[in-house]
């Protein structure tokens, strides 16, 4: 299957997925207990995604230099925390790990 | 104290099938009151008190319980011997016969109709004392108390960035359910025609919430961009590919696997688990949908993401008009796709120039943090993002991906488990 392949096969699972509960099965007519597991989605999917960027092999990190993006990443955490700009904190956490790269090139 | 109110005792059964005891208050409740609001999230108090209310000063607690059976009335709701919400009048000094009303539920409680069946406990106790309107002031951002005024047959509008509803006492409620049924608690009232004409055109509040979120979304279109652009794919079937997935999260988690060799399947159930969160906004944004001509209710759909989702819901009951929203909808869901498209191509185009090991490759794992962090807000979620993490780490041996989905599932039966608050 062709790269152009699979994003066609995702568009159409992203639709099915935005009008499941408009158009096919309205949302006040799910129990209660699946919506509340919907809401748990979202935190275990970026982290489970932030988890399988940064490891390999059974835990071990999949960084070139573990130090300045881990660094970084925190940076870009605390940004986020604060002001929940997404811009903010990705800009903040590319630019913490030019500085810590520089930084840590100098060191070792 | 009336005691025909004091001998009142009803036991109501709620959506998910829980039983629970109405009783009014009486002034030795306190602790009861007290525990009520001492669980309460920040967010609900907020929503209860319409201002941040970190605690609950005495002062305040001899307010709560001082009822006397006219002009003050409190309703209780007990669920076994845990006290799990609180409906008041109270009479309006300068408008005798109004009744200002005010409605608590527990977090664990909330969105199982217990909010109707207290307001109609409340409702039924201020015709008995004479009172012919109630009156709600809610935050306009308490999307289930508007779903509950809608319920209700309110009348509303806006006062000082407040809304506010009215009722006569003695109305029939058509809409609302009786205690077991699935009252309608989701979407925002309908306005009066008055409301309507003094409201912004829809088209130019859309255009200003859209332009500064475009701004927002386009570095992270870029990265998508870089991304989808370094497989073997020419760069118009990209973009088209873009638009119909129309998700950068899930473009990215679909472009990674498709990189690291993942099979088809993989990739495609990675995508449905990142936008699994598209069914919850739809299920949001399911009232305003609701009233829509067929083909706006199949189509105006794809263009649900995170920040459409997040503008169209933070103008509340303003869109509750049919016609509105669609204009909102469509100039917003236009623009930002539009803004989306011009971003994915810069990066596809910008991508074969950039170095390796560009600060660029912090940008993935820096947004799924960034999109993450915000949302650890309660327990459950803290629980179940650690352990998705943990366990993905762990099985990241497995092939094709399938530790991500593990790790997924784990993260959510985890959340699941955890109760909201400390028990």
């Amino acid at each position: 299957m062709t790269v152009f392949a699979v994003l066609v096969a995702a568009g159409l699972l992203s639709w099915a997925l935005r009008v499941a509960l408009i158009t096919v099965v309205p949302a006040s007519r799910l129990p209660t207990r699946v919506r509340a597991a919907l809401d748990h989605v979202g935190p275990a999917v970026l982290a489970a995604l932030l988890a399988a960027g940064l490891t390999r092999d059974g835990g071990v990190l999949a960084l070139a230099s573990p130090a300045p993006a881990l660094l970084a990443l925190l940076v870009s955490a605390g940004v986020a925390w604060r002001t929940k700009r997404l811009a903010a904190s990705v800009g903040g956490a590319m630019g913490a790990f030019w500085l810590l790269s520089l930084l840590w090139a100098r060191l070792t | 104290v009336n005691t025909m109110i004091e001998a009142e005792h009803q036991e109501a059964v709620l959506t998910d099938g829980d039983r629970v005891v109405l009783r009014p208050v009486r002034p030795d409740d306190r602790a009861l009151v007290e525990t009520v609001f001492s669980s309460l999230s920040a967010e609900s108090r907020r929503m209860r008190f319409l201002v941040p209310m970190p605690r609950y000063s005495n002062r305040l607690l001899d307010f709560l319980t001082d009822v006397d059976g006219t002009d003050h009335v409190a309703w209780l709701a007990m669920s076994g011997d845990a006290p799990v919400g609180i409906a008041r009048y109270v009479r309006v000094h300068d408008e005798p016969t109004t009744a200002e009303v005010a409605v608590t539920v527990v977090d664990d409680h909330q969105g199982r109709g217990l909010g109707s069946l207290l307001v109609e406990a409340v409702r039924a106790a201020a015709g008995r004392n004479g009172f012919e309107r109630l009156l709600w002031n809610v935050h306009p951002e308490n999307v289930a108390a508007q779903g509950l005024m809608r319920a209700l047959g309110m009348s509303w509008g806006y006062r000082d960035g407040t809304l506010v509803g009215y009722l006569p006492v003695d109305a029939a409620s058509p809409t609302y359910a009786a205690p077991g049924g699935s009252p309608d608690v989701t979407g925002p009232p309908a306005p009066t025609p008055d409301v309507v004409a003094r409201l912004p055109r829809a088209g130019l509040s859309a255009v200003a919430d859209i332009l500064p979120v475009i701004a927002s979304t386009a570095p992270f279109g870029m990265l998508v961009g870089v991304s989808t652009g370094a497989l073997p794919i020419d760069p118009v079937a990209a973009l088209t590919g873009s638009l119909l997935v129309y998700g950068g999260s899930a473009q990215l988690a679909a472009t990674t696997l498709l990189d690291a060799g993942a099979g088809v399947a993989t990739v495609l159930l990675a995508v449905l688990v990142v936008q699994a969160r598209l069914l919850l906004y739809g299920a949001a944004l399911e009232p305003a949908f609701r009233e829509q001509p067929a083909l706006f209710r199949w189509l105006a759909p794809v263009t649900i993401v995170d920040q459409t989702y997040a503008v169209a819901t933070s103008r509340g009951s303003e869109l509750a008009d049919p016609a509105r929203f669609r204009r909102y909808w469509l100039t917003a869901g236009l623009l930002l796709g539009l803004g989306w498209l011009a971003a994915v191509g810069v990066g596809i185009a910008l991508g074969p120039v950039l170095p390796v090991d560009s600060p660029l490759s912090i940008a993935i794992p820096a947004t799924f943090t960034s999109l993450l962090v915000p949302r650890l807000v309660n327990r459950p979620a803290v629980a179940g993002a650690a352990t998705a993490a943990l366990v993905t780490a762990l099985a990241s041996p497995l092939p094709h991906g399938l530790g991500l989905l593990l790790g997924v599932a784990a993260g959510v039966t985890a959340a699941s488990l955890t109760p909201r608050r400390k028990s």
